[in-house]
């Protein structure tokens, strides 16, 4: 049986054509009576309805549960970002949120180069060989 | 082949400032020199605009380029260069704070344009050449780095941390119009 090479598939790169927000879903976890969730229970009353409008991309659904408030992002790659928002005000809040909103859902890793790219080399690799006789270097 | 905007003015130049002048010998004509008085004050400076624009209004050939498959393109932001094709992924070292996510960014600074056999650089490409755009992809940051800081014979270690911000680009569209 022949070996059958791998066949090679589109890679999906956000952007190119269009783009999609990588955030689709955030939940709020929030205490009724608790301390710690009084800064959350305030943005829930008075933001949340303004700032759902303004992100109709993302589905806000809010858990109410005892202990610290936690919000939690869910991202298109199938992974999660929860954030303990314990005793923060209602501007630090929507920091936390806008944070969930604008990361990709990646794990934070280092960036070593300035530019990261899949394409080849446009200007190809120099060789030594294709350099015209007269004024390439001589040993 | 194609008209280079440095080039011309370079020749231009050369045309110009080549005016000799043939030594004083007979001393007796300076007597009769006059002096006119320079319309120019102290601390004035004097822009030679009419020359200029006409060499700027020529807008360079760009043909051979126009005809090739792939192309590349230094972008500059706040004067730092990257390197870029279409699909790549240009990273800023800092949190873009007016862009949201989403955004469609235009580039007008661009030091260079070129293929695998032509490059066209300039100091800044007059970007009726050109359009670049680019998406902004995320707002990230690094992974917080912690760095212990200490001091000779004291026992004392400040932890000193530091978790700094990057802004995500994709390059949609590198093309020449």
């Amino acid at each position: 049986m022949p070996i059958k090479p791998i066949p090679l598939l589109p890679k999906f790169q956000n952007g190119l054509g269009s783009f999609i927000l990588q955030c689709k879903k955030i939940t709020l976890q929030v205490d009724k009576a608790g301390g710690s969730s009084e800064g959350l229970r305030q943005f829930l009353k008075l933001r949340l309805n303004n700032y759902a409008i303004s992100n109709p991309k993302i589905e806000f659904r809010i858990v109410e549960k005892h202990g610290h408030p936690i919000i939690k992002g869910h991202y298109i790659n199938g992974r999660e970002k929860a954030i303990c928002i314990r005793n923060l005000n209602v501007d630090n809040v929507e920091n936390k949120l806008n944070l969930l909103k604008e990361s990709s859902g990646e794990q934070l890793r280092k960036r070593t180069n300035k530019v990261e790219s899949i394409n080849q080399s446009i200007r190809g690799i120099w060789s030594p060989l294709h350099v015209d006789p007269s004024i390439r270097h001589k040993i | 082949m194609h008209f280079f905007i440095r080039s011309l003015a370079r020749i231009q130049l050369r045309n110009t400032s080549r005016v000799f002048t043939s030594p004083i010998t007979n001393y007796s004509l300076l007597a009769n020199r006059t002096f006119s008085i320079s319309s120019t004050k102290y601390n004035q400076t004097i822009t030679n605009t009419t020359q200029d624009s006409k060499i700027l209004k020529q807008l360079p050939d760009l043909t051979p380029l126009k005809l090739e498959d792939d192309l590349y393109a230094v972008i500059k932001v706040h004067s730092n260069p990257f390197l870029v094709t279409e699909g790549d992924k240009v990273i800023l070292p800092y949190n873009l704070k007016h862009a949201q996510v989403g955004d469609v960014l235009n580039f007008n600074d661009v030091a260079v344009i070129g293929s695998r056999n032509y490059t066209f650089t300039d100091d800044s490409i007059d970007p009726s050449l050109y359009t670049i755009k680019a998406v902004v992809l995320e707002k990230t940051k690094l992974p917080m780095r912690i760095r212990e800081i200490t001091k000779r014979r004291q026992r004392k270690v400040r932890h000193a941390i530091s978790k700094p911000h990057r802004t995500i680009l994709r390059i949609t569209e590198l093309k020449l119009k």
